[in-house]
């Protein structure tokens, strides 16, 4: 019985968010999971790496708290990483930024000034407003 | 020495180098080196005294008090009790730390323009990796302009208080420190209670835990409520501020007046030693110290020597 690689460990798994809070309160769980199984958060993960917390406080910030030892444990390991903990990490400066991050931020940009290219989930407000 | 060597090389020097330069000078610089002193902190708790019907008083801590307990013990036993209640009063009276006023921390890792427009709002990233201590956690921020930066202390104070909370330190600070509301708290009844809670909710090197402890201590000294603070453990920062303000002579006169000779030449030689004054004649003879000083540094030199013969 060959023992998987440290590259290829975690190959069967994925760093995903797990939605917990309540509703219309979101709160995610930055998780290590099988990526076949359902993401519900009464399924108990690998491992819990983080949090995030989607709305801003007080001060508007939004708090993501990352277990940057297990992260790279994990990572080393090959886990998938997917899209959302993917820009969580760039924005973090542990990964380079997701290319989508990119997009959301141009498409953000470009619905200000363009109405019709706004859609109506964008949620940058401007002073043009 | 170690100054000398690099500067002469002409070339400008790194912020490793200067580390290194501020940890080698011999010249005690910061509060923290006068305070750590051996003999500064031997007199500062010979002063402090230990009165343990004071030390350990019932106090309202909002805990569920515990039953007293009454045993027959042998001598040996006692004696050993005894050393115990000793150890434990030594522990209650260990002085908070004096440290100077931290430097802002925070520096930019990264700008990236580009991420304009992702989101409205900071993000801000803690790190949880077991066994990191407070001040080396890594936090680092992520505003909407796309700067990635490290945390400036409110942001790290903050995040160490919703990951790691502290028992009874709040997350913005109560409005009981700042000056106006202190001001009419301020009294010596008070004073030990303030102390405590700065102690709680603030780092020993956090500007409003210096404000408010100075503020104390200026207020006590102004006012002479020196036994308030007596066998606390607060008596020690107390006498220390006092003379590196060169605000001792109401408390010398105070020891006087108690007959406690000792405590006041100790005092002139922790001003000594603190203030690096060298013109400062100090002796083993206590009174003669006492009275070296009131002739000399004293601000209210008259007032000590007429202690004295009031007491002599």
């Amino acid at each position: 019985m060959s023992e998987l690689s440290q590259a290829a460990r975690y190959g069967r798994y994925c760093l995903r968010l797990s939605r917990w809070g309540c509703k219309n309160r979101p709160f995610y769980h930055i998780v290590v999971a099988k990526k076949s199984f359902p993401n519900r958060h009464y399924i108990d993960p690998v491992e819990q790496v983080g949090t995030f917390d989607p709305l801003p406080n007080a001060h508007n910030e939004k708090l993501c708290a990352l277990n940057l030892e297990r992260l790279q444990h994990y990572i080393a390991g090959g886990v998938t990483i997917e899209v959302p903990v993917a820009q969580l990490l760039g924005l973090a400066g542990l990964l380079p930024n997701h290319p989508s991050t990119y997009s959301q931020a141009w498409r953000n940009r470009d619905a200000i000034d363009n109405d019709s290219t706004r859609r109506t989930n964008v949620i940058l407000k401007s002073s043009s407003q | 020495m170690l100054k000398m060597r690099l500067t002469g090389l002409g070339k400008k020097l790194s912020r490793m180098e200067l580390l290194l330069m501020k940890q080698y000078s011999s010249v005690p610089n910061r509060k923290q080196d006068l305070f750590y002193d051996t003999e500064v902190q031997s007199i500062l708790r010979s002063l402090t005294g230990m009165n343990k019907d004071k030390v350990f008083r019932a106090r309202r801590e909002g805990r569920a008090t515990e039953r007293s307990l009454y045993q027959f013990v042998t001598d040996e036993e006692l004696n050993k009790l005894q050393k115990e209640a000793d150890q434990k009063a030594e522990q209650r009276l260990q002085m908070p730390p004096v440290l100077d006023e931290r430097n802002p921390k925070g520096r930019v890792l990264e700008t990236d323009p580009l991420l304009v427009g992702f989101d409205i709002s900071k993000f801000v990233f803690t790190d949880i990796t077991y066994g990191v201590s407070d001040r080396e956690r890594i936090v680092v921020c992520r505003d909407p302009d796309g700067t990635l930066r490290t945390a400036d202390w409110e942001e790290q104070d903050r995040m160490n208080q919703i990951y790691y909370p502290r028992e009874e330190r709040k997350l913005r600070a109560p409005p009981m420190f700042e000056p106006e509301n202190l001001q009419v708290i301020l009294g010596p009844s008070k004073y030990e209670y303030i102390l405590d809670k700065n102690c709680i909710q603030f780092e020993p090197d956090h500007p409003i835990y210096i404000r408010t402890a100075e503020m104390v201590y200026n207020h006590l000294n102004e006012n002479k409520h020196f036994s308030s603070l007596h066998s606390t453990r607060h008596f020690g920062p107390l006498v220390f501020h006092l003379c590196l303000t060169k605000q001792i002579d109401e408390f010398i006169v105070y020891q006087i007046m108690r007959n406690n000779i000792r405590n006041a030449a100790d005092t002139v030689r922790v001003y000594k030693k603190v203030n690096q004054d060298q013109s400062l004649p100090v002796t083993d003879d206590d009174l003669e110290t006492v009275k070296n000083f009131a002739k000399t540094s004293a601000k209210k030199g008259e007032k000590i020597l007429m202690a004295l013969e009031k007491v002599q």
